[in-house]
């Protein structure tokens, strides 16, 4: 295994360095103007929303709109390709009402831009490592050549820059990008590393499906805090890091106002473990439209969602079905206590002549060719050595642990032998989950996808089409401490 | 004369004096697993404990759940168990004076410990100065305790005035929340049509958000005479005000 990058600290450091007082005491004080404390240049903390936010506990949910992060905007357009420059650097931001947080972020902020990009045309990054160690980035769920794909071992050293070329030869789908730096992704992904990539298509466009502000992008992650605000890492190898407080684009437990009309709602669990199962209300039909991979051949009608780390679900919510004043909770039946509110929809009145529609078809998926070869992979805990293994072997950046051959199909089993569950994700291409031990197909199962959840002593078999790029690949446990620190990831060689 | 002591008074004696300081002041720490009444924290209790020289320290794993283990994480002691659920309880014999701290290699970050080892009779050493790092802030908050709420609430209607302008009234209402507010005049017990955009209407409607706000209302026979203004809200979840009235004398000359 990889050493962590010992260059590594949590943001706290710098932010302890950069503006002590900011969310102390001395904030208080500048206020009262009691002593002669500088006032912070473009400080918004020291006023009185946040003195009044402070009086109430922050962790109040339904208090604030739910943001949308920013969508990025190219720095230079070509006839084939986007060209994006961002800087991975450190950050504040206000996670809790009235307290700076430290993060890191994509240009310094939590959560990262949201890149659109359409299938078809080029994505070039241009990302400049702003930090003090090494970062890189993967664009999960994309199909990028290997140099690209954002490799544990393919870093961007600090000061230097690298060009990502995502080519989008691939269906309109919910992506989203992330740190892969091997050994501390599982906490540069916490501080902030992390961000949407919309890819969309041409078939996409041709339904009626809602766009624009009916159509909202939810990051569902959860974090702890400190008493000053900042977040709090506590690392776990067994269940991974479980934070207390849910968090929707960056908010704690938000709200949202919504009007009586369909909407597209994207949901991508970006938590570093964390397993949810989400309930509109006491379980309103939703129809599910999308996963991983883009678009189902029809919707599937769902009242619970399930959502294990690092996946995505494409769902179509009629608000029009509840009268304008009522307030539906989107809740995870499987937290407890304050993890159980993920947030709150609030139907206005209004909206219109609403043009979209649930669409009965969507997707063609052409048929798999036959699958070339079987292969079985062992999950299980090594106590002696708290090694999370994958058939009693754990990452080494040196050996290849498969080579499936491109253009082919092959059978994957997911055999868990170990107490808990893994979403286990394979880079670099998509599959079919084909069969489940324990029970039949879930209805999250339909569709492309790049993450299946195996349950505890569970056999999970995938069909993975391996029609991207030739080169090194990885395949993971998506609970980041499992595959970061405890070595759950080995790696696999496309060849031609 | 010497005295000897009976059997039962040294039975009495037995019964005061401990069997041996070692065993009474032997320790036991349990490990305790996240959940949500301890903020997700996997912890040992207690997380420091005092010995004497040659006492056993006991680390017990009953009743958890999740996969732990205990092991040294000082340089002055040797100690490694293998991590497990409920795995068995790992004990140590300490026979030199010092401070020794402990770890469980599955949770580093909440679950440390020290042992304090001292001689029989001596004051303990003093500890380390606690770790100052930040302190954690738990998240109090409690599951909601619904789901799906209708508004049931009715808006209200506060600050009610009304002047006379040429040519209408001008009515000043304050109201609770986003709201459709309904002005009709009355005058002899008749509706007075009322002209809104253009067009002749019993009734002056237009959608408010909360706060104070007025509305002009114009009629193309405005004359003098005793006007009830009756003014009216509804929410958007069809929820009514109660109605206000207010008198309005209009004189023209």
């Amino acid at each position: 295994m990889a050493a962590t990058d010992p260059r590594w600290r949590p943001p706290a450091d710098a932010w302890t360095r950069r503006d002590a007082l900011r969310n102390g005491f001395g904030s208080f004080v500048a206020l009262a103007g009691l002593g002669s404390l500088p006032r912070q240049a473009g400080s918004n903390t020291v006023t009185s929303a946040a003195v009044r936010a402070r009086a109430r506990s922050p962790f109040t949910p339904f208090r604030r709109d739910l943001p949308l992060p920013a969508t990025l905007v190219p720095t230079r357009r070509t006839r084939h390709a986007d060209i994006y420059e961002r800087t991975v650097t450190e950050g504040l931001t206000e996670i809790l009402p009235g307290f700076q947080t430290p993060i890191y972020g994509y240009d310094g902020v939590y959560p990262g831009a949201t890149i659109r990009a359409r299938s078809g045309r080029t994505v070039i990054v241009d990302q400049h490592n702003g930090l003090g160690f090494h970062t890189n980035v993967h664009l999960h769920g994309g199909h990028q050549p290997p140099r690209f794909d954002g490799h544990p071992m393919d870093l961007i050293d600090p000061g230097a820059t690298f060009r990502y070329r995502y080519p989008n030869d691939q269906a309109g789908a919910t992506l989203w990008y992330h740190d892969h730096a091997h050994g501390i992704l599982h906490k540069t992904i916490y501080y902030g590393l992390a961000g949407l990539y919309l890819l969309e298509d041409d078939l996409e466009r041709g339904l009626d499906l809602p766009r624009d502000e009916y159509e909202v992008p939810l990051l569902i992650q959860d974090r702890a805090f400190n008493r000053d605000g900042s977040l709090r890492y506590e690392e776990n190898i067994d269940a991974g890091f479980l934070g207390d407080t849910i968090l929707v684009n960056g908010a704690v437990a938000p709200r949202m106002r919504v009007k009586r009309r369909l909407y597209r709602l994207r949901l991508l669990n970006g938590s570093n473990a964390r397993h949810y199962e989400l309930r509109f209300g006491r379980g309103h039909r939703v129809h599910q439209i999308g996963g991983d991979g883009g678009l189902l051949e029809r919707p599937i009608t769902r009242r619970t969602l399930s959502l294990s780390a690092g996946e995505r679900l494409d769902v179509l919510v009629d608000f029009s079905d509840f009268k304008p004043g009522t307030q539906v909770i989107l809740r995870n039946i499987a937290g407890e206590g304050s993890t159980v509110a993920v947030m709150r929809f609030d139907v206005e009145r209004g909206g219109g002549r609403d043009p979209a529609r649930i669409p009965r078809r969507m997707a063609h998926f052409d048929p798999v060719p036959a699958p070339q070869a079987q292969r079985n992979w062992v999950l299980t805990f090594e106590p002696s050595a708290r090694q999370w293994q994958i058939n009693g072997k754990v990452w080494d950046a040196t050996r290849v642990d498969c080579r499936p051959r491109l253009g082919t199909s092959e059978l994957w089993q997911w055999i868990n032998r170990s107490h808990m569950m893994h979403p286990m994700h394979i880079h670099g291409c998509q599959f079919r989950v084909v069969a489940r031990s324990g029970s039949k197909l879930l209805r999250g199962d339909h569709g492309w996808k790049d993450i299946v959840r195996v349950d505890a002593g569970e056999r999970v078999t995938v069909q993975p089409y391996i029609t991207s790029h030739t080169g090194l690949y990885v395949f993971h446990c998506h609970m980041l401490e499992h595959s970061s620190i405890a070595g759950m990831m080995l790696q696999m060689e496309v060849t031609s | 004369m010497r005295r000897r002591l009976t059997l039962p008074a040294l039975a009495v004696l037995a019964a005061l004096v401990p069997a041996g300081t070692a065993l009474a002041a032997d320790a036991t720490v349990h490990a305790v697993d996240g959940t949500a009444a301890n903020g997700y924290q996997n912890l040992w209790n207690p997380d420091g404990v005092s010995v004497e020289v040659g006492d056993t320290v006991t680390w017990s794993f009953a009743g958890t759940q999740a996969v732990h283990n205990v092991a040294s994480d000082s340089d002055n002691w040797q100690l490694a168990s293998e991590p497990g659920v409920a795995r068995a309880p790992v004990s140590h014999v300490f026979t030199t004076p010092g401070i020794y701290t402990f770890v469980c290699q599955i949770h580093p970050t909440t679950m440390r410990g020290t042992v304090v080892v001292s001689e029989p009779g001596e004051e303990p050493p003093t500890e380390p100065p606690p770790d100052t790092g930040p302190e954690p802030w738990p998240n109090p908050t409690q599951a909601p305790d619904w789901s799906v709420r209708r508004d049931s609430e009715r808006p209200r209607l506060t600050r009610v005035r009304a002047r006379s302008r040429r040519n209408g009234a001008t009515v000043r209402f304050r109201v609770s929340e986003r709201a459709r507010v309904t002005v009709r005049l009355v005058r002899r017990g008749r509706t007075v049509r009322l002209v809104r955009h253009g067009r002749t209407v019993r009734r002056a409607r237009h959608w408010y958000r909360a706060g104070t706000h007025r509305m002009r209302v114009r009629s193309r026979r405005w004359r003098s005479g005793r006007y009830l203004v009756v003014v009216t809200a509804r929410d958007g979840a069809g929820n009514r005000a109660r109605p206000r009235l207010r008198r309005l004398v209009v004189l023209r000359f």
